[in-house]
């Protein structure tokens, strides 16, 4: 190789022999030390972790709150409402519940729709309450609810919790229905607890009329004329539609309209 | 004085020890990166960050001897000089016709000086500069240079070829103006 000499000269001067006060090779060395030590800081780790805790932090606080707020993970009863266990136990025999059936107005109502088989589901829901008066201590009332469910409508009211809501809206008209025994405050006798039975109103939808057997004899002829004429043309179309693709262009395409015979035939 | 004890100490995160590295390799380094790149800023951001990855991955590693964690050191820093070079966009490699190369008295070779030999390396395209520096310096093979650039070996050997006949004629030049300012004289 020419001037080999130069070259080696070069690689000796730029690997080893530069002077430290060559002008070009000044630096900031501690500026780039200092940098170094920031970035090697064990306090890095340490800002990370801590921001990394509030953020944990943070969403533990939402989801508890999330929790919280849900209203079905807990019961929310009303102030004035304290909710008791029913204890049941041989001396106190179960309150048998009352059906709806027991009314004179559901008696007729059930007979009426028996025929139509409307009554799907029947479901009954027994709860007790502590009502605790906001005016008297020594009046403690007991009440029964009895509620037999017998649509589906009536039973997403309950689900929906609306049948309780209309339970406590009727307790006020209870206080002055016969059924409630109010205690005899002016005797101050022992107050014994007194049962009140709730009947929850269940309105069910008015069931179509059937038609009379006159207007079926005018309408059912060609009522059934016109729509089996429709489904016979609509078959008809789609069984062409098939049996032209399956022939294709061939002489079976000509015969086709005449082999058509429709499934429901 | 760096010894191997030093630098396991600074495997395992010893402060003490990674600064005896840096105070023993700094200068090394530095000028290593200074002549990729030409620029102190550029230079100094690559000597710190060969250090952080060097201390940082240290422990991965395993030294048999001081040299050989010199000769890992300079790899990263070279590698990252290489990346720093990529990120500004300007390493491009250039096709030039092959220059005449005339001979050079070893006279004028002699006279050159640290200051002269520096300027005319930095003059080169960073293309040239680099095989240069990779080939000539740090002694990597065409192969190693073709992977580490991402050229073909031929491209590499051609690349270290115009490198040295700009680096004459740029020292002719210079024989040239030496040889002027002396008749003036």
């Amino acid at each position: 190789m020419h001037n080999q000499k130069l070259f080696d000269k070069i690689r000796d001067t730029l690997a080893e022999e530069t002077p430290q006060d060559f002008a070009p090779l000044d630096w900031d060395k501690n500026a780039v030390w200092e940098r170094i030590e920031t970035r090697n800081s064990p306090r890095r780790g340490f800002a990370f972790g801590r921001w990394a805790a509030v953020a944990a932090a943070f969403i533990g606080i939402v989801l508890l709150g999330k929790w919280l707020l849900n209203p079905h993970s807990s019961t929310q009863l009303p102030p004035s409402l304290t909710k008791v266990t029913p204890q049941r136990s041989l001396s106190t025999p179960p309150v048998e519940p009352l059906k709806v059936a027991a009314t004179q107005r559901n008696k007729a109502f059930l007979k009426k729709n028996k025929g139509y088989g409307y009554i799907e589901r029947q479901l009954v829901v027994e709860d007790t309450w502590a009502v605790e008066p906001a005016d008297s201590s020594r009046l403690v009332e007991v009440a029964v609810q009895t509620d037999t469910i017998t649509s589906p409508q009536s039973f997403s009211l309950l689900e929906k919790g609306e049948a309780f809501s209309r339970a406590q809206k009727e307790e006020g008209e209870a206080q002055k229905s016969p059924l409630v025994l109010k205690g005899d405050g002016d005797s101050g006798g022992e107050v014994k607890p007194k049962e009140r039975v709730l009947i929850v109103d269940i309105d069910l939808p008015e069931l179509p009329e059937k038609p009379s057997v006159n207007d079926l004899l005018k309408t059912s002829f060609l009522e059934r004329f016109s729509r089996e004429t429709r489904r016979f043309r609509t078959e008809r179309k789609f069984d062409l539609r098939a049996l032209d693709r399956r022939a294709g262009k061939g002489v079976w395409s000509l015969m086709a309209h005449s082999l058509v015979v429709p499934a429901s035939k | 004085m760096i010894t191997l004890a030093t630098i396991q100490k600074a495997q395992h995160h010893d402060k003490v020890a990674q600064k005896q590295l840096f105070e023993g390799y700094a200068t090394v380094i530095y000028r290593l990166a200074f002549r990729y790149l030409r620029e102190r800023a550029d230079a100094e951001d690559v000597v710190s960050e060969a250090f952080c990855l060097a201390f940082e991955n240290m422990a991965k590693a395993t030294f048999t001897s001081v040299p050989f964690f010199e000769a890992w050191l300079k790899r990263i820093t070279v590698n990252e000089a290489l990346k720093s070079l990529r990120k500004r966009a300007s390493f491009h490699l250039l096709s030039d016709t092959e220059l005449e190369i005339e001979a050079i008295s070893d006279n004028t070779i002699e006279k050159l000086s640290v200051a002269q030999i520096w300027e005319i390396v930095s003059q080169l395209p960073v293309g040239y500069r680099t095989v240069f520096n990779l080939y000539e310096i740090e002694g990597y093979s065409h192969a190693e240079i073709a992977k580490m650039l991402n050229i073909s070996e031929g491209t590499s050997k051609s690349q270290l070829s115009k490198a040295k006949s700009l680096l004459q004629k740029k020292v002719i030049e210079l024989e040239k103006d030496y040889a002027q300012s002396k008749t003036i004289r």
